[in-house]
């Protein structure tokens, strides 16, 4: 389990981005990071990861604190994705190569590159091994960034909006995939996701984000209408079909 | 295509670089105005030939200048591709965002201001050794010019151009600096610095020589041992820190150890330009992004331009032998022209 405790940011002189938040989240389940843009949903990411450093706050894998992690220790537990994939002229096996730098030294063993081919061929992506990274789309760049993550074979997932420029069959593609690695490896898996229905597709748990702060969290009863007018702004109808929820918007 | 015959072929492209630099480098040795065969070149150079003279120009005059060449060369080719690595810029090089301009007013501010002379009888008679003192301050000030840039782009985070355009900026003022210094100079000394603005190989000797490979040689193993780092840089700062580059770290001693290498080649050297630039350019065409075979290729590269430029200058009007810093400015040039359009045209197909 994944302990979230009294996280606070602040940019220098800056207003507060997050406000002493608070979160758990299970291994084997995927969380989704929901709310508006300027919420601090990937402020949040970036904080658990230090890629920006929180004022306070404690974030703590079973007894690991991992803020107090090397940040190489802490790439092998966790992995992040970010949202803009990057213009690099590195071929795409390289790339996702690199997700094992935390294990190794100065050499690639034959059990990382075939580690490595093995996600190429999960994800489709074999074609395109040796294609330098900014001759591909931006939904093939995102794949590879996924892939990528995967390679550090994390305990904890983080992805920034993973889907954002995928169409819809790469989009279930990828966000199946993590489910289902996230349930074989029982991983924790936090992803910010913009697209309401897709998250109450794929994932188990949901935290909804208002101003700096924790709305709500919960398992998908947390999705009502009025916690997403009260979140987004957004006047919705939540239907249930097949057993499923979906949010349909209905007006400003 | 697997990724070993992937790296079959690259390293194949690093031992094409290496053949060439060899014949190069025999080129090199052989182009004079004192005619010598190949046989007799090599038995001189091993210290064996029948005439004292042949070993005399090999061995005193021709050797260390294609020495100086190889080992200047690799050294600006290396930290060119680490400069655009770290900075996560394609126009960046030494020369092209100030850094060798703040060395060369470094070592012009050392002769002038200090009285530092680098003719070879005037060795000061101090604890530093004329030579010593310039690298020094050419150091000093490439360093500080490496600092500011650093700064610029991790706390206002410029894009490429204006980058390049802030190293115009710094060169303009080590100019204007090294101008008003020549200003007040004496004959001699303007004349010893005017070997840094025309750039120049035949004033080194062994001893130089030995100092410039042992740097370039610890800092290609530094820049070797971090390839991963660098790699990862490529694919963005997060990313970098995500899979566990301390990138901050990394972007500070990298410049630093840059600056250094650059500094002390300028010292021995004077100003040369773009080696930095086309360098690693050329690698990457050969050898691909991956930086284990980018950062040799670089080297390699930096080298063979080098070399090459240093026997244009003296074969294209012999005996003349025209300054080597003009020459590799004017066959840069138009590559720095030619890496800006083609970096505009990549970021308008992107969006």
């Amino acid at each position: 389990m994944l302990q979230v405790d009294n996280l606070s940011f602040q940019y220098k002189r800056g207003t507060l981005i997050l406000d002493e938040l608070a979160f758990r989240a299970n291994a084997g389940e995927c969380l989704a990071i929901l709310g508006n843009n300027g919420a601090g949903k990937s402020t949040l990411l970036k904080c658990l990861n230090k890629i920006l450093r929180p004022q306070t706050g404690t974030v703590c894998l079973e007894e690991t604190s991992l803020l107090n992690l090397s940040n190489k220790e802490l790439a092998k537990h966790m992995a992040f994705v970010d949202q803009q994939s990057p213009e690099s002229q590195l071929s795409v096996f390289d790339t996702i190569l690199l997700g094992r730098r935390p294990y190794l030294n100065f050499v690639a063993s034959k059990k990382d590159k075939d580690l490595v081919q093995s996600l190429l061929n999960d994800l489709n992506l074999e074609d395109l091994a040796f294609r330098p990274v900014n001759e591909l789309s931006g939904g093939e760049r995102q794949k590879i960034m996924f892939a990528r993550a995967l390679a550090q074979q994390p305990k904890v997932l983080l992805m920034d909006e993973p889907t954002s420029s995928l169409d819809l069959r790469n989009k279930c593609e990828v966000l199946s995939l993590t489910r289902k690695v996230t349930q074989a490896k029982s991983m924790i898996t936090i992803v910010i996701l913009h697209d309401l229905n897709l998250s109450l597709e794929y994932c188990d748990r949901f935290l909804l984000m208002k101003d700096h702060q924790i709305y709500a969290a919960g398992d998908q009863s947390i999705i009502t209408s009025e916690a997403i007018e009260a979140t987004y702004g957004l006047r919705v109808n939540v239907h249930e079909l097949d057993g499923r929820k979906l949010v349909v918007p209905i007006g400003i | 295509m697997t990724y070993e015959k992937q790296k079959v072929r690259n390293s194949l492209a690093l031992l094409l670089m290496i053949v060439c630099l060899g014949l190069m480098a025999l080129i090199a040795l052989r182009a004079g105005s004192y005619d010598i065969t190949i046989s007799e070149l090599l038995s001189a150079f091993f210290g064996k030939a029948s005439s004292d003279s042949a070993t005399l120009v090999i061995r005193n005059m021709r050797l260390p200048r294609v020495l100086t060449a190889i080992v200047g060369g690799m050294g600006l080719g290396v930290s060119g591709c680490v400069l655009q690595a770290v900075l996560r810029n394609p126009l960046a090089s030494a020369s092209t965002i100030g850094i060798s301009q703040g060395a060369s007013f470094g070592a012009c501010f050392a002769i002038i201001i200090l009285g530092a002379s680098t003719s070879k009888t005037a060795v000061l008679n101090t604890f530093l050794s004329g030579r010593a003192l310039v690298t020094g301050c050419a150091f000093l000030f490439s360093l500080a010019v490496a600092i500011a840039v650093l700064l610029l782009s991790r706390f206002r985070s410029i894009g490429p151009q204006s980058m390049i355009l802030t190293g115009i900026a710094f060169s303009l003022m080590f100019q204007g600096g090294t101008t008003l210094l020549q200003f007040f100079a004496s004959e001699t000394e303007l004349s010893t610095f005017v070997f840094w603005t025309f750039g120049d190989l035949s004033l080194t000797d062994y001893k130089d020589i030995s100092v410039m490979f042992i740097i370039v040689a610890l800092s290609l193993l530094f820049f070797w041992l971090n390839r991963w780092n660098y790699n990862a840089l490529e694919t963005g700062e997060n990313n970098a820190i995500s899979v566990g580059v301390s990138v901050a770290s990394l972007q500070v001693v990298s410049m630093l150890i840059c600056s250094l290498v650059t500094a002390v080649i300028i010292a021995n050297l004077g100003t040369i330009s773009f080696i930095g630039l086309a360098a690693p350019h050329i690698a990457r065409g050969l050898t691909g992004s991956n930086h284990s075979f980018t950062l040799p290729g670089s080297a390699l590269a930096g080298a063979l331009l080098l070399l090459l430029g240093d026997l244009i200058s003296r074969t294209i009007i012999s005996p003349v032998v025209l300054p080597i810093g003009a020459i590799t400015a004017f066959l840069g040039g138009p590559l720095f022209v030619y890496l800006i359009l083609k970096g505009g045209k990549q970021r308008a197909t992107s969006r």
